[in-house]
């Protein structure tokens, strides 16, 4: 049996990529809920119900050719920074590491399915960049290969969740932005509400709750029902694209009216990225921001962002936790969280006329 | 009347206007709904549905108009505890509690009407349809009987549940 650090380090590519855009895109993921008929939702089932519905759901999970050479981890025998880790880096919800039963994840980490989650079995599977379409082609056919017959669904009302909120295609879809420039111009709120508006769901990903540190927004489907799949993907993808061009707009803008203020912002990231002796995981993410917006603009090689985009999960508490054992001290971390980013900026280089 | 019953989704029969916290809502309910909240008698109908949803939204209603020891058969979950979580007890309770989850569904979704993709497994006996092929050939039906009535708007979603379902 694989360990949650065995697993995490086996991590080659980040998540590899399915898309080109990877401006200011950073992934994409699409998430299904599917239950089991006959069977009390997770929530209304007492302990024995859900270890039986966690053995039916198993039994499928192993059967799966996507999940081959996967691991499952049981959540009550996981150590609360390991839960973290695995929530840091997309495998689980916070859901479920409190009160859900497993997790099975691909080798790649690009699929997971999570068991008794708020519904028996929440799937999703994610990638680097912009590429709904092929993720919904990739999911769909897990979806088949699970279903046994024995899925809740209904012809009138489609599949049948535990909250209203997911019930018909059980699907929400969503891409991870990175948009630096609509938060510096100020125009990020304006633009959630627009989007909510439109049916749309605006959240920060990193960090608690709303919170959106490093500038990072997910942006996905508020409705489930009176709408199939594709629309509900082709919904997110021309939302996200149009939130693209708007945030190219504002970085041009900033990038010209406000050049010095951007430039000095940059520098000096990059400054106290390869020089620090402690820093904290709010700030490096707002740093780390500011070197994925520089390595977008020409001024860092293109070529760190994918390293960047690591950086970012890896450098969070529960990652670290679970390489050292002396990361448990919040201070400690600090000093590992710098060590690691002074390593890795330490030959890269900013170029500016 | 084009309106659905605000109870039940079914096509309304009766149409009520009431000005609430000043502004103006419009109810609509089937005859069925309307016997049962005792608008059968045009002098009590205004009494009876004021007292249905006094001060409160139309689109919450229902939270007013359905008891609280309504229940499911199967798992005994009740809409108090609804209320409480906001989640459902089991795929029945959605069959069992029908009338009140589907306002419930209307309100938090941006309709009632499945447009998905139907399940690769046959053994759905829920379906009415018997199986995959039936179904395509109901759509494609439905498809040239809207295009025929120029119902643009409509072919174009069958259209898209078509390509859903059959790629
Ligand atoms: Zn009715
Ligand atoms: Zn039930």
């Amino acid at each position: 049996m694989k360990s949650v650090k065995q697993f995490l380090l086996n991590s080659g590519e980040f998540f590899g990529d399915i898309g080109q855009q990877k401006d200011i895109v950073l992934s994409s993921r699409i998430r299904l809920a599917r239950n089991l008929a006959n069977h009390k939702f997770p929530n209304w089932a007492n302990d024995a119900e859900r270890d039986n519905i966690a053995e039916v759901a198993k039994s499928k999970l192993n059967g799966l050719k996507q999940l081959n050479g996967g691991v499952f981890f049981k959540i009550s025998s996981l150590k609360d920074y390991e839960k973290l880790a695995l929530c840091e880096h997309y495998m689980i919800s916070k859901d479920l590491s409190l009160s859900g039963s497993w997790v099975a994840c691909s080798v790649d980490q690009a699929l997971s399915v999570m068991i008794n989650e708020e519904d028996h079995l929440r799937i999703q599977v994610l990638r680097g960049g912009m590429g709904l379409k092929a993720l919904w082609k990739i999911i769909g056919t897990i979806d088949d290969d699970l279903d046994g017959g024995d899925f809740a669904f209904d012809e009138k009302i489609g599949y049948l969740t535990a909250c209203p909120t997911n019930i018909g295609t059980g699907m929400r879809a969503s891409v991870m932005m990175h948009l630096p420039g609509l938060v510096i111009n100020k125009q990020i709120q304006y633009t959630i509400d627009a989007l909510n508006k439109v049916g749309v769901t605006v959240r920060g990903t990193l960090g608690e709750g709303t919170e959106a540190f490093g500038n990072i927004f997910q942006v996905s489907n508020q409705h489930t029902l009176g709408l199939s799949e594709q629309d509900i993907i082709v919904k997110i993808e021309h939302v996200a694209k149009t939130v693209m061009e708007h945030e190219e707009v504002a970085r041009d803008q900033i990038f010209k009216s406000s050049k010095a203020f951007i430039l000095d912002k940059i520098c000096r990231a990059h400054g106290i990225l390869r020089s620090c002796y402690r820093v904290g995981g709010a700030e490096s993410f707002e740093l780390l921001s500011l070197m994925r917006l520089a390595s977008e603009r020409g001024i860092l090689p293109i070529s760190y962002r994918n390293g960047i985009d690591r950086y970012m999960l890896e450098i969070q508490k529960g990652h670290l936790m679970v390489f050292s054992d002396d990361a448990a001290i919040s201070e400690v971390r600090d000093v590992m969280r710098a060590k690691i980013l002074r390593k890795f900026f330490s030959d890269i280089d900013i170029s500016i006329d | 009347m084009n309106c659905k019953c605000h109870f039940c989704g079914k096509p309304a029969a009766v149409h009520v206007t009431q000005v609430i916290n000043d502004s103006m809502q419009n109810v609509y309910l089937c005859s069925n709904c309307a016997q049962k909240h005792g608008m059968f008698d045009p002098d009590s109908s205004h009494l009876s549905i004021l007292k249905n949803i006094s001060g409160a939204l139309v689109s919450k209603m229902q939270a007013f108009s359905f008891s609280p020891i309504l229940s499911c058969s199967k798992c005994g979950f009740s809409l108090a505890d609804y209320k409480e979580t906001g989640l459902v007890g089991c795929s029945a309770c959605y069959l069992e509690m029908y009338d009140f989850m589907i306002k419930t569904i209307e309100n938090l979704q941006k309709s009632t009407e499945y447009l998905g993709k139907v399940p690769s497994n046959m053994n759905y006996k829920s379906l009415n349809h018997n199986g995959k092929a039936d179904l395509r050939e109901s759509l494609e039906e439905a498809l040239r009987v809207a295009i025929d009535e120029e119902r643009y708007e409509d072919a174009a979603r069958i259209r898209d549940r078509l390509r859903a379902s059959f790629g």
